[in-house]
């Protein structure tokens, strides 16, 4: 069974976590051991039951009431496995949020409907972050309705403010679901509460979202993890590759003749997407080198335009930038300033949690095409030169 | 309890194994002869065309039981394993956590030194703990191999973290998205050898294996992969309830992995 991955993005608080632990037992996912664990805690620590405990497993988690790390929990639900991944909503844990949202193809955002809650800044950020990871499908999920009386004035407020900014943000499918993640209504049968609600509940209305299809091209594109005696590990990214065939080695620039195919245990004539083989050549491949059809029209280049997103303040133009798999040297150079929580440009130089377009100039000449064009090879990662985290990025433009 | 798609858990383990076996100069696996670390070896065969190309540690604490080191000494011939046995020392009167962490971890940091490993493949999976369910696929851990769960590093689509403490090592962990059923499944597709205690003997098998001390089986009339693959279809009790470190206090697991347990 094929397993989808949706990461629960919103502010802190919204109930990101009380909604996974409440799906986890009206899809009867979770184990009656696992529910009593998270009574027992919610006992201890002098609170009700609390759905998010499903979840939440570190004790401070427990303690302080919110996630502090990236987790996932997989649900049953009409024949489809969903794989629910959580994420911390607060500020300072922005990079353990990011690291849980890049695994996956589709997000829940989730909006408390609750008195001073609503639509907040981490709600927009958390949206724009999505859409740089590369997430395309979006269910909103606007929570806590129990809390305003079922209302569906309250519902239509939540979804005029937030829908202007998805459509700027160019995420082309998403639908909206009133819910109460507590009292587990809307969820997986339509509430009596909200009669005025004239959709699906939530778990149909994500699995028709998930179910939806993009055909991807034939381009055959694929990575040298390493090399191993006289044979390259390639990793297949798009595509297929068979024995014979010419490939143009990236950013060498030679052609190189596919000798054979080496698939699992056995000897093979050709490999598709996801497949991990060993092939022999006649070039010498290095590990961050990419493999592309003789006559692709892919080139390497040394300079490009990115949208970065900053996890920390960059101080230094000096940067560590890891694209396919490899670090380079690169200087980066602000151009624009942009706020993400309002997909406003700013003057200045861009802070910690801001979006900024930059020149990125690479020490040697890498092969990337735009983020918007081709995922795979159109992002990269920033560290400094200790080897810490400071953003990620996308190819604009080359 | 959710079944997978095989042909996807392989593809992304076997990616994950040679992005480790590639990014680190000196790393090991370790190797419990449990269903998941015997299972990751037979992907690490398919990852390299059919030899580990690393060494494989089982620390042996000498209560393992019999049928455990019989499949050892059997699979490491048949396979051609690198296999380094790291004794560790039994205290009877020590169990449970201070078993697991004191004893275990002491003769794997005392391995791990002496043969310098700068990382390690650990076969965890993300559905047996809440903790375990934390992790990342590549995890820091200190030189007194603290695990620092309050600031893991940044985990990007398919790019891992290569980051090294002085003196410290990396866990690997390929086998985090399977699922136990998964690993039977996998286990029967592929005829991956299996250690016989998993089959019920007298109304009685285990689930989870650990040594003779603090492992207890589980009523179960399951002989065979089939009725194993069927009896995980229907239960509803958690696959770790046979092991004794789990249950101590709340909590108990991440304080074990805090300190270097596995």
């Amino acid at each position: 069974m094929k397993v989808y991955r949706v990461a629960m993005l919103g502010h802190k608080d919204h109930g990101k976590s009380t909604l996974i632990g409440s799906l986890l037992i009206k899809t009867k996912s979770v184990t009656k051991q696992r529910i009593e664990e998270a009574k027992k805690a919610s006992k201890e620590l002098g609170k009700a039951f609390e759905p998010a405990f499903l979840l939440d497993s570190f004790y401070e988690e427990q303690r302080n009431g919110m996630t502090l790390d990236t987790t996932r929990a997989e649900i049953h639900y009409k024949n489809v496995a969903i794989e629910l991944i959580d994420v911390p909503g607060h500020e300072e844990l922005i990079k353990n949020m990011i690291t849980g949202a890049s695994y996956a193809s589709a997000a829940v955002l989730i909006i408390s409907a609750k008195k001073n809650e609503g639509i907040r800044p981490q709600t927009k950020r958390h949206l724009y972050l999505a859409s740089m990871l590369g997430i395309d499908k979006l269910l909103v999920a606007v929570n806590k309705m129990d809390t305003v009386n079922y209302s569906d004035e309250v519902f239509n407020n939540i979804k005029n403010g937030i829908e202007p900014f998805i459509k700027e943000l160019n995420l082309k499918e998403y639908y909206f679901v009133p819910i109460s993640a507590y009292n587990g209504e809307n969820l997986t049968t339509n509430s009596i509460h909200m009669k005025w609600y004239k959709g699906k509940p939530l778990l149909d209305v994500l699995l028709r979202l998930l179910k939806t299809n993009k055909s991807k091209d034939k381009r055959f594109i694929g990575i040298v993890q390493s090399k191993i005696e006289d044979k390259f590990a390639i990793h297949i990214l798009n595509g297929e590759l068979k024995s014979n065939d010419l490939v143009k080695v990236l950013p060498q620039g030679k052609i190189a003749k596919v000798k054979s195919i080496y698939n699992g245990l056995k000897p093979s004539n050709k490999a598709k997407v996801g497949d991990n083989v060993m092939i022999s050549t006649d070039v010498v491949l290095n590990r961050g080198d990419l493999l592309v059809h003789k006559n692709d029209k892919l080139e390497p280049v040394s300079m490009f335009l990115g949208k970065i997103f900053l996890a920390k303040n960059i101080d230094k133009r000096n940067v560590i930038i890891r694209i396919n798999g490899l670090d380079y040297n690169a200087k980066i150079s602000f151009i624009k300033r942009i706020d993400p929580t309002r997909n406003k440009e700013l003057d200045g130089k861009p802070e910690q949690l801001e979006v900024a377009i930059v020149k990125v100039n690479v020490e040697k000449s890498v092969a990337v095409e735009p983020f918007e064009i081709n995922k795979d090879i159109g992002k990269f990662t920033i560290f400094d030169n200790k080897n810490n985290f400071l953003g990620f990025g996308n190819v604009l433009k080359l | 309890m959710i079944e997978q798609n095989l042909n996807e858990l392989e593809k992304r383990s076997i990616y994950i194994i040679r992005e480790a076996y590639s990014r680190f100069k000196n790393i090991a696996a370790l190797w419990s002869m449990g269903k998941d670390s015997t299972t990751m070896l037979y992907l690490a065969r398919k990852a390299f065309m059919g030899k580990v190309p690393f060494p494989v540690i089982h620390i042996d604490n000498g209560i393992d039981f019999p049928e455990t080191y019989q499949f050892r000494d059997e699979l490491a011939k048949k396979w051609k394993l690198n296999l380094i046995v790291a004794k560790s020392k039994i205290k009877p009167e020590i169990s449970g956590f201070s078993c697991c962490g004191a004893n275990k971890t002491i003769a794997l940091k005392k391995v791990m030194k002496e043969k310098g490993f700068d990382a390690l493949i650990v076969s965890i999976r993300r559905d047996e703990h809440g903790i375990r369910a934390k992790e990342r696929y590549f995890s820091p851990r200190s030189k007194d191999f603290k695990w620092n769960y309050k600031d893991q590093p940044a985990e990007l689509w398919d790019d891992y973290t290569s980051k090294l403490d002085n003196g410290g090592h990396i866990r690997v962990h390929p086998m985090l998205d399977w699922n136990e059923i998964d690993i039977w499944r996998y286990i029967k597709k592929n005829k991956v050898p299996v250690n016989p205690l998993y089959f019920s003997r007298n109304g009685y098998r285990y689930r989870s294996l650990g040594c003779t001390h603090c492992t207890v089986p589980i009523k179960s009339n399951a002989k065979t992969l089939d009725q194993i693959i069927k009896e995980l279809k229907v239960t509803n009790v958690e696959e770790r309830s046979g092991r004794q470190q789990d249950k101590e206090k709340e909590y108990i697991m991440q304080k074990l992995r805090a300190f270097g347990y596995m």
